[in-house]
């Protein structure tokens, strides 16, 4: 499916453009053609069951997995023939973030921060401090990752990823193991970002949060992406009026089927 | 539930395993399901088994030769030397297997899924028994082996090998109930994963202080016994220490096989039955220590009664507790629109201090690395000292002061393999994080060998600089010394560095196994080859320079032989040799650059 792709690939009017976006493991096709326009300041969540390939679209996406086949660029930057520059304006969030456990967090931001060659001094002292502030991380920052709880980590994850102030997040399960205030804390963030033009990709199992926070959705179901648009426009497209988002996710990725199996393995359909 | 109850779905009957049968075959797939995923091909499988056997062959092979060499030169009842062997074992087998027996006992995830089950901690104990017993009945067969030589070269009869195969699995058993007693009392104070930790250190530096101990001992004892040799000189110590130790437990399966040995089968009685009372007593007192473990969740949650918890900080105001956070004022000059634009990536000096910085602090904190590292260093400083009986201080050998040093490529070749080999594959899961960054692979491992060699060639040079002025070595002497350790360490980290990136296991939880068999095979390869080929450079480098009294070396380099002065060869040859192991070093840091520019996280657990 393409929507909005513009006629110039890679065009300032699209921070995240994807074209026919491929990843292929030997026989088995685990993103097949996927085509993603997204403008800037836009959140636009993926949506799909376990193995439907957003976490591979979003390695794809941040320059961290070669695709097959297929083309994409972030910030105007072409990901695959130029992925230093592309990487630079780029932040993303693995599922499990990905951290040094035996760095304290203020020495894991400062790490990063050397990475991506942000100019040392107190403006970036000054910047790491905010982070911290920003995910209740002060008071924390001097203690080994290590003796971090999983939501922290994952705090200290999203703080890195805003270290070098990238123009295009993604996120794989950003609020995985934040408790509901610091969720809501990660939503709020995200759209204000939004609002200053940073795009975000994320991709969710909540629905609840691609409802509320996301300006489009896709879904995605055996690597494919089998819609894509604002809930009206998913309702539209699948004739169901008034329709939740989880009962049009389990319309497109097949939901009656596993409910079925469900009422089989208690026994109350017949086998 | 409906439908789910496991009897009203025939899922019980006759298939129903015992919950300890049902354990450990669970444990034995799940090895051998590993075993299969790591060798991926049946082909690899079979020659992963067959150089299994091969090694345990060898190892056997020469168990039973220091086991019948030992038969040879003691008497067949040498009461010290039982002892002291049967000691040694059991203090080894402690030490060593204490990381196995934690781990099997306190920290396997599985643990929390059977204290939960409906089973008695009886099985629970027996099963993690089996599988804790591995790495002391691995030691133990050893023991059989080398008491089997003894046995052989005394041609004692089947009841020998009767009895010390009964102390064969005795002592594994004891020592494994010793084990658990001395870590159920551990886990109260420390987490268990430190406890492991702990173990692994003490095990490392236990095994490198025997080890240099040895070298003393048999360097001491032919001097002051005068014995025919020094492996004679440090048997009689070891008698002697086994004599001095009689009053241990340990001493009573000994003093059996020697009354066995010696046919008195009536007074080796009573010390197997003691032997096996004692190993009993242990177990039984193990089996109520671990049941007060469990009980209180220490083990299965491998949680830490008592745990003393970080000390609390004072309230921060400014963070107001459950006030609202003003996202858009903290992100002022943090989003891309009013950040200033970044250059590309660090400059190099910047990231490579950031990484050593980095690698540093990593090391510091991590018991695991820290434990890999001492012991090496102990080698790397007493080895020099001790191992090389020429080496006394002040003796210059025919080859004066240059043979005196001939050691010193050793320091940097251990430092190499210890700190540069797993320098990127210890990186694990964040290896993700860097290729990530805008900084591209050839700047990763140009980074870490340059955040490598620093200490690496400081600890190299420094212990060379020792060495050197223990031997008497002349001002210009010391510089071409320095200057040659220096030139080896920096190769040596290079061709380290990138044999473990070219062969990483990223995925690997203990950092011992972070580099695969092929990375460290290449790396002593390829190293050697550096330093064979460096070293004769050299020599014919300080031959051609007339370097200190080094004149006396033409008598052994081809093409140098005649004349003083400098010759065609004395150019050619080294620089010929000086490119092949740079040329060599610059194939193994490509291999490991190419591989790290490929890397691509798996689907599942985002290392590979």
């Amino acid at each position: 499916m393409s929507v909005g792709a513009p006629a110039q690939p890679g065009g300032r009017e699209c921070p995240v453009d994807a074209r026919g976006l491929t990843k292929r493991y030997g026989t088995f096709t685990a993103v097949a053609a996927v085509d993603l326009a997204i403008r800037p300041g836009e959140i636009v969540g993926l949506l799909g069951p376990n193995g439907a390939g957003k976490t591979t679209t979003l390695r794809m996406l941040c320059g961290l997995l070669v695709p097959s086949a297929g083309s994409a660029w972030v910030a105007g930057v072409d990901v695959i023939h130029d992925a230093r520059r592309a990487k630079a304006q780029v932040g993303y969030l693995d599922e499990e973030p990905v951290v040094y456990p035996n760095l304290t967090g203020r020495e894991f931001l400062d790490f990063v921060a050397d990475l991506y060659g942000v100019p040392g001094g107190p403006a970036r002292r000054e910047r790491a401090q905010r982070l911290l502030r920003l995910f209740e991380l002060e008071g924390k920052q001097d203690e080994l990752i290590a003796s971090y709880s999983h939501g922290m980590r994952q705090k200290i994850g999203l703080a890195s990823l805003l270290v070098h102030a990238p123009r295009v997040l993604l996120l794989d399960e950003p609020t995985n193991g934040l408790d509901p205030r610091s969720a809501r804390r990660v939503k709020d963030l995200l759209r204000e970002l939004g609002t200053r033009g940073v795009t975000t990709v994320l991709s969710t199992h909540i629905l609840e949060i691609a409802q509320a926070l996301c300006d489009r959705v896709a879904i995605m179901d055996r690597g494919r992406i089998v819609a894509l648009g604002t809930l009206e426009e998913l309702r539209s497209g699948t004739d169901q009026a008034g329709a939740s988002l989880e009962d049009l996710f389990l319309t497109l990725t097949g939901g009656p089927e596993s409910r079925l199996l469900v009422d089989q393995l208690l026994g109350e359909r017949p086998m | 539930m409906i439908g789910l109850d496991p009897a009203a779905q025939g899922w019980g009957g006759s298939e129903r395993r015992g919950p300890l049968a049902a354990i450990v075959v669970a444990d034995l797939r799940s090895g051998w399901n590993r075993l299969v995923a790591r060798t991926r091909t049946p082909r690899r499988l079979a020659v992963y088994v067959a150089t299994l056997l091969g090694l345990a062959a060898l190892v056997g092979s020469l168990t039973y030769g220091i086991g019948y060499g030992l038969g040879s030169v003691a008497g067949p009842s040498d009461l010290g030397l039982l002892t002291a062997a049967l000691t040694g074992y059991a203090v080894l087998t402690m030490i060593l297997g204490l990381s196995t027996v934690v781990t099997a006992f306190f920290l396997g995830r599985e643990l929390a899924l059977l204290t939960l089950a409906p089973i008695t901690v009886r099985v629970i104990f027996v099963a993690r028994l089996l599988v804790a017993l591995r790495a002391n009945f691995a030691l133990g067969l050893l023991l059989l082996v080398g008491l089997w030589g003894f046995g052989a070269a005394h041609h004692s009869g089947p009841g020998f090998l009767a009895a010390g195969a009964l102390v064969a699995v005795l002592l594994p058993l004891g020592t494994a109930g010793l084990q658990l007693l001395v870590l159920a009392a551990a886990v109260r104070l420390v987490p268990p994963r430190l406890a492991r930790d702990v173990a692994n250190v003490a095990g490392a530096f236990v095994t490198a202080v025997l080890y240099v101990g040895w070298l003393v001992l048999t360097r001491a004892g032919g001097r002051r016994v005068g014995a025919s040799g020094p492996t004679q000189a440090a048997l009689a110590h070891l008698a002697s220490v086994g004599h001095a130790a009689l009053w241990l437990p340990t001493a009573w399966p000994a003093r059996a096989l020697a009354a066995v040995a010696a046919g008195a089968w009536v007074a080796a009685l009573p010390w197997l039955l003691l032997t096996i009372a004692t190993t009993w007593g242990l177990l039984t007192a193990a089996f109520l220590a671990y049941r007060g473990a469990l009980v209180s969740g220490m083990g299965a949650m491998a949680e830490v009664a008592g745990r003393r918890r970080p000390r609390p900080r004072p309230a921060d105001p400014g963070a107001g507790a459950r006030a609202p956070i003003p996202v858009a004022g903290l992100l002022a000059g943090i989003a891309p629109a009013e950040a200033s634009s970044f250059s590309i990536g660090a400059g190099a000096l910047r990231f490579t201090r950031a990484m050593a910085l980095k690698d540093w602090r990593s090391l510091r904190r991590d018991v695991r690395r820290v434990g890999r590292l001492l012991p090496a260093l102990l080698v790397a400083f007493a080895y020099p000292a001790v191992a090389v009986p020429s080496l006394h201080l002040g003796g210059h050998g025919a080859l004066g002061f240059w043979e005196g040093v001939a050691v010193t490529p050793f320091v940097p070749f251990l430092l190499a393999e210890v700190l540069a080999v797993p320098a990127v594959p210890l990186e694990g899961r964040a290896i993700q994080l860097l290729r990530l960054s805008p900084l591209g692979a050839g700047q990763l491992v140009r980074a870490k060998i340059v955040a490598t060699a620093l200490p690496v060639a400081g600890l190299s040079c420094a212990i060379a600089l020792v060495i050197g002025i223990t031997r008497h070595g002349s001002p210009s002497e010391l510089v071409w010394l320095v200057l040659g350790v220096l030139w080896l360490s920096l190769g040596l980290v290079a061709t380290a560095v990138g044999a473990g990136a070219a062969a990483p296991n990223y995925g690997a939880t203990d950092p011992r196994r972070a580099v695969r068999g092929l990375g460290v095979l290449t790396a002593n390869l390829v190293g050697f080859g550096f330093v064979a080929a460096s070293l004769l450079a050299g020599t014919y480098l300080l031959v051609g320079l007339g370097v200190g009294g080094t004149d006396r070396l033409r008598t052994i380099l081809p093409g140098t032989a005649g004349g003083h002065g400098p010759s065609l060869v004395l150019v050619v040859v080294p620089l010929v040799l000086l490119a092949t192991a740079v040329a060599g070093v610059l194939l193994v840091v490509g291999a490991g650059t190419r591989r790290l520019r490929g890397w691509e996280p798996s689907v599942g657990d985002g290392s590979r």
